[in-house]
């Protein structure tokens, strides 16, 4: 496949699968709320599972098609990602603060996350127990996360709340259309872009684990980037670094859980993660949490730290 | 369904159908080439085949043809059948020595007398020659007679010897017939599963195959291809390129054949189906994925034409809300030059309408609650509709209690008739100037009230206005 076309399949599939999770979380809250779900646990649940359902088709559409090393990149490059340069560009722009109750905690828990994961990586590949050991580590997280927020105010922007509910299907057939649309369009993009990437790896000659690392994990990080960038212009991005937290825990420990458990042959771990990658995704961790222990905020210059981080490494992989 | 979502809907919609149309028409053309293509290829494969196969066989025919020519031989052979010495026997198995060791294929000779009987051989013999006086036919030179059934593949050939053009015996040759196995085994252009066969009719007459298989254990056997039809084709005359048939795995293949009628012989060529069809298929997968990637910018055009069409929508509506919640002053950013802009002009100079109207109504109102007369709107059914605060200073009677009940439960026994009356005429749409009756008053006294009321033929409302006369005291 020539380049050009790799890359439009990247950006087709990325462009589906942020469409298909759209349709499937709004037709999901639809759906709870027509069946009397709790708000929170709807929040808990479906919206947080529907934000990762393109990452989750991806990791397991590339695991079961034979490129079990890119469902374990996007799933390491999108942490980095999701630190690196979804909290440290809009940094820039704004500094971040993150001074809500238990982002601490929340921080403190995701570095203690991605060293268990980093320690099951030494391993030298992630075969089905260590994926059920991952899901277990989930559940309690979901329990944890589920008595946190109990705990706490609903932190929901009225006007978002608003638009929100404007967006949400009515009927039941236009419910059933946005979960069955949202369905067909998830597995679709899935397959345009592990196809787009494999290809583009093979056109650049670099391992697909590289691809994956960078565009395919960049791809489904995108939609935090543009809704943190715009935060930060309007200078309300305090809810920004929570929501990097809690993608990055469902990243480890739900989608790679659920792909290492589901997948036919165990995960190996590509060469060179064990040195450079997640020793990066830990250090990234540690470091966000660290700005949040010791300020609660992330600075222009801490911003900037990252971000320049992030080049680094995207130039030392290609 | 909000807008955003919408026109993703319709756009997605659109640019689907249009490139499902278009992919399907470009398609249907490429696929037709690309098949096309592949069956000339496999035809054209059939036709070098079954050329070579010839060549093969006209080489045998001509090496036989060649031993057959050998002057000493026949010569030898005629004498021996005059004398039937043993000189010209040795003569004739020395000769026969020489062409075996001087050919490389030749790999058995024998010569036989007109009787059928062998006078002498070399190297290895085929049972089948004993009786070929009677198969090899006056007019046949040369005739293939079998092919062994031992491995490697051999070829049985006889031919008549003749001196002076009178027949003197015949010459039984058996050749290797490895030439025939490496017509099948070179596989150019035949790609990755393409497959020739050549077969024979055994004497029991079934078909036989003398190459091996490409996708079994190599030794030519006559194990059945599976498909009828495909086994047909080599029993039948040369067949184009036939598809959807099912060889020897059940696999689905395309196959051509050619007969070689000379030597007996049936050439086929077949492909794998899934091979043929490997560039159509590609082709299709990849129109469906530059097809379905191409859709993701419908989605983003549908995502941002939704967000610049809602944001104004959003604004009014924001707009709209402060102005339903009291704050007239608001207004709606009409800057915009298109439709939207227009709506929200409008909007705009309605609110300034609606301004001016409240303001009015606003006076009105204070007019009407200050007034020391009495002021009501009544309505047919003989009921008040409104009632200013002058009712309740000068009856005392609450705005509840005068709504409540028909006015002429409050109205003076004696001026009932005279008040029902009154009303009709103002049902008729005649205004009253000056009428006067008397009132009853919370604490149980009456006041007289003169009365002038306004009908609306519209609306069927009475607007009227009363002064209290004075104290009645009854």
């Amino acid at each position: 496949m020539p380049t050009p076309l790799a890359v439009l399949y990247l950006f087709g599939g990325v462009i589906w699968l942020l469409m298909g999770g759209d349709l499937l979380i709004r037709g999901s809250i639809s759906l709870s709320q027509k069946a009397g779900v709790p708000p929170l646990v709807v929040g808990l649940t479906v919206v947080a599972f529907g934000t990762s359902a393109p990452e989750l088709v991806v990791s397991l559409r590339a695991a079961l098609t034979g490129y079990p090393d890119l469902s374990i990149a996007n799933v390491v490059g999108s942490n980095i990602a999701n630190v690196l340069l979804v909290v440290g560009l809009p940094a820039i722009v704004y500094p971040m603060t993150c001074n809500q109750p238990g982002a601490r905690k929340d921080a403190a828990v995701m570095v203690g996350v991605s060293v268990l994961f980093f320690a099951l990586c030494t391993l030298g590949e992630l075969g089905r127990p260590a994926g059920l050991a991952l899901l277990a580590a989930f559940g309690l997280f979901l329990l944890y996360a589920l008595q946190a927020s109990m705990a706490e105010q609903s932190w929901e922007d009225e006007s978002e709340e608003w638009e929100r509910g404007l967006g949400l299907p009515r009927t039941s057939t236009m419910i059933a259309t946005f979960l069955v649309l949202g369905t067909l369009a998830l597995p679709l993009g899935a397959d345009l872009l592990v196809r787009g990437a494999v290809s583009l790896a093979d056109a650049l000659g670099v391992a697909s684990s590289v691809v994956g690392l960078t565009f395919v994990a960049l791809g489904t990080s995108l939609p935090e980037l543009a809704t943190t960038l715009v935060a930060a212009f309007k200078r309300e991005a305090a809810l920004a670094v929570g929501n990097v937290i809690g993608s990055n825990m469902v990243n480890l420990l739900a989608i790679m859980g659920i792909t290492a458990a589901v997948s036919p042959a165990p995960i190996p771990i590509p060469a060179g993660f064990l040195s450079l990658n997640l020793p990066l995704m830990v250090a990234a961790a540690a470091t966000l949490a660290w700005a949040i222990h010791r300020r609660g905020v992330v600075g222009r210059r801490m911003g900037a730290l990252l971000l320049a981080s992030y080049l680094v490494f995207v130039v030392v992989l290609l | 369904m909000d807008l955003r979502t919408k026109l993703v809907f319709a756009l997605v919609a659109v640019s689907l159908a249009s490139m499902l149309a278009l992919g399907t028409l470009a398609f249907t053309n490429a696929e037709a080439l690309i098949t096309t293509r592949a069956s000339l290829r496999l035809s054209s494969l059939t036709e070098a085949k079954a050329e070579r196969v010839e060549l093969v066989v006209r080489g045998w025919q001509e090496a036989v043809a060649l031993l057959a020519s050998r002057t000493q031989l026949r010569r030898s052979l005629a004498a021996w059948n005059r004398t039937e010495s043993g000189g010209d026997q040795q003569q004739i198995r020395r000769i026969l020595g020489d062409a075996l060791s001087s050919s490389g294929v030749v790999e058995g000779i024998g010569v036989f007398d007109l009787d059928g009987d062998l006078v002498a051989s070399a190297g290895a013999a085929d049972p089948g020659w004993a009786t070929m006086t009677d198969s090899v036919g006056p007019d046949d030179e040369v005739r293939l007679l079998r092919f062994t059934d031992e491995d490697p593949l051999r070829v049985s050939y006889s031919a008549w010897l003749r001196a002076d053009t009178l027949p003197v015996g015949t010459l039984g040759v058996l050749l290797a017939a490895r030439d025939l196995s490496d017509v099948a085994a070179n596989r150019t252009g035949l790609g990755e599963t393409g497959e020739v066969l050549i077969a024979t009719r055994d004497p029991a007459g079934r078909i036989r195959l003398l190459t091996p298989r490409l996708h079994v254990a190599p030794r030519p056997d006559s194990v059945e291809i599976r498909d009828d039809r495909l086994w047909r084709m080599l029993e039948e005359s040369d067949t184009p390129v036939t598809e959807g048939l099912a060889d020897y795995r059940g696999e689905a293949v395309w196959a051509a054949t050619r007969r070689i009628s000379a030597a007996g012989l049936a050439v086929l060529v077949k492909f794998d189906d899934a091979e043929q069809r490997a560039d159509t298929n590609e082709l299709r997968e990849r129109m469906l994925g530059v097809g379905f990637s191409l859709a993701a910018f419908a989605i983003l055009l549908g995502v941002g034409l939704g967000f610049i069409f809602a944001k104004p929508i959003h604004a009014l509506a924001v707009v709209a809300g402060r102005i339903r919640d009291g704050d007239l002053t608001a207004r709606a950013d009409a800057a915009r030059a298109d439709e939207l802009g227009l709506l929200a002009d409008t909007f705009n100079s309605m609110t300034t309408e609606l301004e001016r109207r409240m303001t009015l109504l606003q006076e009105f109102k204070t007019f009407f609650d200050e007034s020391r007369d009495m002021l009501c709107v009544a309505g047919t059914d003989g009921y008040f509709k409104l009632v200013n605060p002058a009712f309740e200073k000068n009856l005392g009677w609450t705005e509840d209690d005068l709504l409540g009940r028909p006015f002429v439960d409050f109205v003076h026994p004696d001026d009932v008739e005279a008040t029902i009356a009154e009303t009709e005429k103002l049902a008729r749409g005649i205004p009253t100037i000056s009428f006067t009756n008397r009132y009853r008053c919370r604490d149980g006294t009456f006041k007289r009230l003169r009365w002038s009321s306004h009908p609306d033929p519209e609306t069927g409302n009475l607007y009227a206005s009363a002064r209290v006369l004075e104290d009645t005291g009854a």
